[in-house]
């Protein structure tokens, strides 16, 4: 399926400006300590889950998986074809934020979940699918050249990507458990 | 219409790998979906082990056949496979058959699935059954053997076009002889390329895949051998070359062009 070109720059523009917002989010989140402390800091309102129920919480999380699935596979797209070595080295490192910002958010969805159904990892599991699934149809060979370096650099960022939500995620459910 | 390559050996590993890893958060959901009541029971049978190893245990149960069913009975799909697009294949690009998938899943299990994890070359068990994977991040696929052309490069970086159709014996017989003797060859060999032999070796196409062979139909071998990534062919024997597409016949090389 072909998306019409206008429609590519509007998702990319839209999922530039959650991304930014999921990134700052996290990385105020990770500085402050606790959600309660971060808007008293950054005076961004306070999104809470915790009340809303569990198939509402799973369609928030997955427009914002979507849309970093969107923009991981924008900013792979572009950067590996990039002719400067350190651009292209910004791939596999996207990849590895990017797992952290899937389990941060997908942790911020689950927060205060109190039921026995495994939440983070079932979110966590649809973060992972929506993230490769939007790369790759960003991925596709039609869409500019594709050169056996620009595969790697695209398949290395989505193994990072997969590897630092598998051991973030991992992490998480251990330190959940103490 | 979605176009699928085959995927290069570093770049199906690795994707592979991203794909186990999902794969292994779906087994880790299941686990602690059904893991609860399983360890209730398995705790009463093994009261001296601690619940923390039975939930391993259950885990690496659970992807154990997991990965059995995934890569007998469903022909290597997988939700991570599915999702990532990645589909198992033969050299030639057509599905696997289940006798082959099976082989290479005694492979797969016999090393515990350890050689899978490397990152610059196929699974080892991949490679001794001939199976590659083919995505659509790799846009290019065979076109029909009828279209393939052979370039013979000489020393001098000339170079001469033979569109393998147009080879009578090739449309008859599958085969293609290579050498100096032009009596003998279907692609003959420059006469200036002293150390080719007059019967230097043959390309046949079977099932699919192309297979190369040092010498003539009666197994004698080319005086300077034929060779594959500087290794040297065992004559009168048929190599597949599994999609190199270049190979020197005693100085001369001789480029497959089989992709679109």
């Amino acid at each position: 399926m072909k998306l019409p070109s206008s429609i590519h720059s509007l998702a990319d523009l839209t999922t530039l400006i959650i991304n930014g917002v999921t990134i700052l989010g996290t990385l105020a989140a990770a500085f402050a300590g606790t959600s309660a402390t971060v808007a008293g800091l950054s005076g961004m309102p306070q999104i809470s889950l915790h009340d809303v129920a569990l198939p509402w919480r799973l369609v928030a999380f997955s427009l914002l998986a979507a849309a970093l699935g969107w923009g991981l596979g924008a900013i792979v797209r572009n950067y590996s074809q990039s002719r400067r070595e350190g651009l292209r080295l910004l791939c596999p490192i996207a990849g590895l934020c990017w797992g952290g910002l899937l389990v941060g958010t997908a942790q911020w969805a689950t927060a205060g979940a109190t039921t026995q159904f495994p939440e983070l990892v079932f979110f966590t599991l649809v973060g992972i699918g929506l993230v490769f699934r939007l790369s790759v149809f960003q991925f596709r060979a039609e869409i500019g050249p594709a050169t056996g370096t620009i595969i790697r650099l695209r398949s290395d960022a989505l193994l990072f990507f997969a590897a630092s939500a598998t051991v973030l995620l991992i992490l998480t459910e251990f330190a959940g458990r103490q | 219409m979605k176009k699928n390559g085959r995927l290069p050996e570093p770049i199906s590993s690795r994707l592979l790998l991203a794909a186990a890893l999902m794969d292994a958060v779906f087994v880790l959901f299941v686990t602690r979906l059904i893991g609860t009541t399983a360890i209730e029971h398995l705790s009463r049978l093994f009261t001296t082990i601690p619940p923390e190893a039975l939930w391993f245990g259950v885990f690496a149960c659970l992807l154990m056949i997991y990965a059995m069913i995934s890569d007998i009975i469903l022909g290597g799909a997988s939700l991570g496979r599915i999702v990532l697009g990645l589909r198992m294949r033969d050299t030639a690009g057509h599905p696997v058959k289940a006798g082959r998938r099976t082989l290479r899943a005694i492979k797969k299990y016999s090393l515990m699935g350890l050689g899978g994890i490397r990152l610059d070359s196929a699974a080892s068990y991949d490679k001794s059954t001939g199976i590659t994977w083919f995505s659509e991040m790799a846009p290019r696929g065979y076109r029909h053997p009828k279209t393939w052309q052979i370039h013979v490069i000489t020393g001098k970086n000339k170079k001469t076009t033979h569109p393998i159709g147009k080879i009578a014996r090739f449309a008859s017989k599958g085969i293609i002889h290579i050498g100096r003797d032009p009596g003998w060859a279907d692609i003959v060999l420059p006469q200036n390329a002293i150390k080719a032999s007059g019967r230097h070796c043959m390309l046949r196409y079977h099932k699919g895949e192309l297979y190369l062979r040092d010498g003539d139909e009666n197994a004698k071998a080319s005086s300077n051998g034929t060779l594959i990534n500087g290794k040297r062919l065992p004559s009168g024997k048929w190599i597949g070359l599994r999609g190199i597409q270049q190979f020197n016949a005693a100085g001369v090389i001789l480029k497959i062009d089989r992709f679109d």
